[in-house]
């Protein structure tokens, strides 16, 4: 299984390396200029300002001179400054991540939390009622937007229940319990597609293992028809489920961009959607290194939970 | 109309007694709009900003999201009065123009940095050498680059020497975005400001949380007696238009702004809150022609367009009324704007599709042609407007393909003239030279539309180098006139820059439309 891993976190160096490159690429192929947004539209393009601006920031080089330079440093530890700011990068992600990381991990907690039993409970009343309303939400979860979701509820609790603190700054450093606090309202939105993700992935399991034999075999035994359930039907089905909540957790990545924007966050998704629009280069290459880093290790975590989920791949793998 | 000059050398030699006592207690006083109230010291005002300040450095962008923020921490020489259109003393408590191409300004004693050293005019003088440093970047090199020598006799006293004459001169220096002065010793020790810097002014950085949280805290050696009133700003970035309505109305943040006429119509019924109507619009869209080449080099082709523009109807149907009409001066630029009310008046700006057409005959498109319109959608209303006039002036032959494009894709377009038209918002400028220069002066490498006028030149130049407001205001209205009549570019409308609004908890302040907002030195929460 060490072997396994190991090699898993190898093949990853080509991986960043192509997505360094392809991020470099497509933000440079976006036209646009760092200097319409630092000296705004008053400000010609091929005036002394902007010169001193492109020159300062060596984007008068040649673009394969600009990676080369930017992989030299990157493969030294040295992912730049900002081109904005003028800051390093590192510290600038390094402070936004934990927000993104919590906003995430609550919101897959959420998701399992209500997915799980909601997916379960679905495949045992097959085609009866509470299949069919906790379809219905889901459906319902699924197609509504988390910005229409965040917004709609920003609104109703600033007219009905004012009392409820709304967008409230968040320091995790300094004050870790409340901005978990602040981070509730903001992970439930982010985590409703997933629950549901989570819900159709467990129902359609558990669907499958319902009909296998050994479950009759259970039920014969005398096993209690919860525990026959859980231990017997759940523990086999959860295989794809996992799969299905790695993908989840990737996808919540790219969700919180947009609950990060709604809800005022600083995360990681802020960070990168600012050094876009800015065309901050340096910050947006080492942001979606970061970013392509977490989703591998989510992959791999995925994989390797499959070892201990599944016996016949401990044997074979 | 009263005589700026005159007025200058009258409070120069006078000495500008209203100064330092009396000076805020007075405009605190003045300044109560929800009637006669006793000024509250304390408590911390929220404030829901709509994007990450791009650095601290007041010299280093031309960004709303930094000035917002640096127009609390730093001060001027001057600054403008509360309608936005008369500069008056600030650092400098007196100053003097002896001849057009010297200014001398004599600074208020006792001013201290953040970091507690003293106002000197080393620092004025370091200020303005930091601007023009290529190293800085600052988008203003080629605005200051007018000063040719910088004078310090003494510490309290500053002489420019300009280059030329330079009539906007005054108003940069008091506009913090252009001309924040800096403490040479604090650039010296950060080398630069991106994270903060020591200012002069009521509030200071006491923390940056990227996309987060700016906390000001008050100064307590402001130099006003008794201002601010508030212990400090906390400026929450909330990017999100629906969250910082929500905000506003659940209280968390007691002051923010609005891009949108209708989220700005809706605030208008919120309880407790006041959401007063702009003042007078500041946000001018100019639509461009490229003028190299046909069809728009022919100007009876750009007077038809303008008279197949119904502008009214713009106004009404893209901003529910909450805009203007507008000649190329946005009408907040008093006096040299033409006001809105007289726009109609000018060469072919009212709508007769008659006569549209049958300039149209005349230029030889009788079959009318298609042409290339870019804008942005980034700014409200931008593409709004591209659609109607595409409505309008498809009724006299000319078809319109609308091209949309990123923002500063689309800057990019309109600084150089990419597509045959382009349509951008600009923002309030410190001068009526500010923006009208560079889109129309031959000689300015930002002219989209590439008019070689030498009449317009002369008017421009005269006007950039004259001191007599009188004069100026004549010369500012001839070129607007000249502009229309030869209808080198469009302005179907001016709007507001930002609807501000704020709890009814907030007293004594005064928005501008300029949307700067150093009258919270003076407001205080109830």
């Amino acid at each position: 299984m060490l072997k396994y891993a190991a090699g898993r976190i190898v093949l990853t160096v080509p991986v960043l390396f192509g997505v360094s490159l392809m991020s470099f690429a497509i933000i440079h192929l976006i036209p646009g200029d760092i200097v319409s947004v630092l000296a705004g539209p008053t400000v010609a393009l091929d005036s002394e300002a902007a010169q001193n601006i492109r020159r300062a920031l060596h984007l008068d080089q040649p673009l394969p001179m600009q990676y080369g330079r930017w992989l030299l440093g990157a493969l030294q530890g040295d992912f730049g400054n900002s081109l904005v700011m003028g800051l390093p990068v590192g510290p600038q992600i390094a402070s936004h991540l934990p927000v993104t990381l919590v906003l995430t991990a609550l919101s897959l907690a959420f998701a399992i939390v209500v997915g799980l039993p909601a997916g379960v409970a679905a495949a045992a009343a097959r085609g009866r009622w509470p299949d069919l309303s906790i379809r219905g939400v889901a459906l319902l979860g699924l197609s509504t937007p988390p910005f229409f979701v965040g917004v709609a509820a920003l609104l109703l609790l600033s007219l009905y229940l004012p009392s409820f603190k709304i967008l409230a700054a968040v320091d995790l450093r300094h004050d870790p319990l409340g901005g978990l606090q602040a981070l509730l309202l903001p992970a439930f939105v982010l985590s409703l597609a997933s629950a549901t993700t989570i819900m159709r992935y467990t129902r359609a399991a558990m669907l499958e293992v319902l009909t296998e034999p050994y479950m009759a075999t259970a039920r014969a035994k005398g096993a209690g028809r919860l525990r026959v359930l859980i231990r017997h039907g759940l523990r086999s089905a959860l295989l794809p489920v996992v799969t299905a909540i790695g993908v989840t957790a990737a996808h919540l990545m790219a969700g919180a961009v947009v609950v990060e924007q709604v809800f005022g966050l600083p995360g990681v998704g802020q960070l990168m959607l600012n050094a876009i629009y800015h065309r901050d280069y340096t910050q947006v290459q080492a942001t979606v290194l970061v970013i392509t880093m977490l989703v591998v290790l989510i992959n791999i975590v995925v994989d390797l939970s499959y070892y201990l989920l599944d016996p016949r791949i401990q044997q074979h793998g | 109309m009263r005589d700026d000059v005159t007025r200058r050398r009258f409070l120069g030699s006078s000495g500008m007694a209203l100064a330092a006592l009396g000076y805020g207690a007075g405009s605190a006083a003045a300044s109560g709009e929800g009637g006669v109230q006793t000024p509250k010291r304390g408590g911390v005002l929220t404030i829901g900003q709509d994007e990450n300040p791009i650095g601290l450095d007041p010299h280093k962008t031309a960004a709303f999201s930094t000035g917002n923020i640096a127009e609390h921490i730093f001060t001027c020489l001057l600054r403008w009065d509360a309608t936005a259109s008369r500069v008056e003393p600030d650092l400098a408590t007196a100053w003097e123009n002896p001849d057009p191409q010297t200014f001398v300004f004599h600074l208020r004693d006792g001013v201290k940095f953040h970091n507690g050293d003293a106002l000197t005019s080393d620092d004025v003088k370091f200020t303005f050498q930091r601007l023009v440093d290529p190293a800085t970047r600052s988008p203003w090199v080629s605005i200051f680059s007018v000063i040719s020598a910088i004078e310090t006799p003494d510490p309290k006293t500053v002489v420019f020497r300009l280059a030329n004459p330079f009539s906007p001169f005054l108003n940069y220096l008091a506009t913090i975005k252009y001309s924040a002065i800096v403490s040479r010793e604090d650039v010296k020790q950060r080398g630069d400001l991106v994270k903060g810097g020591a200012g002069t002014g009521p509030f200071m950085l006491e923390d940056f949380r990227p996309n987060s949280l700016i906390r000001l805290k008050r100064n307590p050696d402001y130099y006003e007696p008794g201002l601010p009133y508030l212990d400090g700003l906390d400026f929450r970035i909330i990017p999100d238009e629906g969250s910082r309505m929500a905000a506003l109305r659940a209280g968390s943040v007691q002051l923010t702004w609005l891009s949108r006429p209708d989220s700005a119509t809706q605030m208008r019924d919120a309880p407790d809150i006041v959401a007063p109507e702009p003042k007078s619009y500041s946000r001018l869209l100019l639509l461009e022609f490229d003028q190299r080449k046909p069809p728009f080099n022919d100007v009876r082709v750009r007077r038809a367009f303008s008279m197949a523009l119904n502008r009214e109807l713009i106004i009404k149907v893209v901003w529910r009324g909450l805009a203007g009409l507008t000649a190329s001066l946005p009408p907040m630029q008093t006096p040299f704007a033409v006001p809105s009310s007289d726009v109609p008046g000018l060469p072919f700006a009212r709508e007769d599709i008659a006569a549209a057409k049958a300039l149209m005959v005349e230029a030889g498109y009788a079959a009318g042609f298609e042409t290339v319109f870019a804008v942005s959608p980034a700014g409200y209303g931008d593409v709004q407007i591209a659609q109607i006039i595409q409505q309008m002036v498809g009724r006299i032959g000319i078809r319109i393909k609308i091209l949309q494009k990123e923002w500063s894709q689309l800057v990019a377009d309109f600084q150089s003239t990419e597509s045959p038209m382009s349509m951008a918002g600009l923002v309030w400028g410190p001068d009526p030279d500010t923006n009208i220069s560079i889109r129309l002066d031959s000689k300015s490498t930002v002219n989209p539309g590439k008019t070689p006028d030498p009449v317009l030149d002369d008017l421009l130049a005269k006007a950039r180098q004259s001191y007599d407001a009188v004069e100026r205001t004549r010369l500012y209205r001839a070129i607007q006139e000249r502009v229309a009549d030869m209808a080198y570019v469009i302005t179907p409308c001016a709007a507001p820059l930002r609807w501000e609004m704020w709890s009814n908890k907030l007293q004594g302040y005064r928005d501008m439309s300029s949307a700067q907002r150093v009258y919270l030195r003076q407001s205080w929460l109830q």
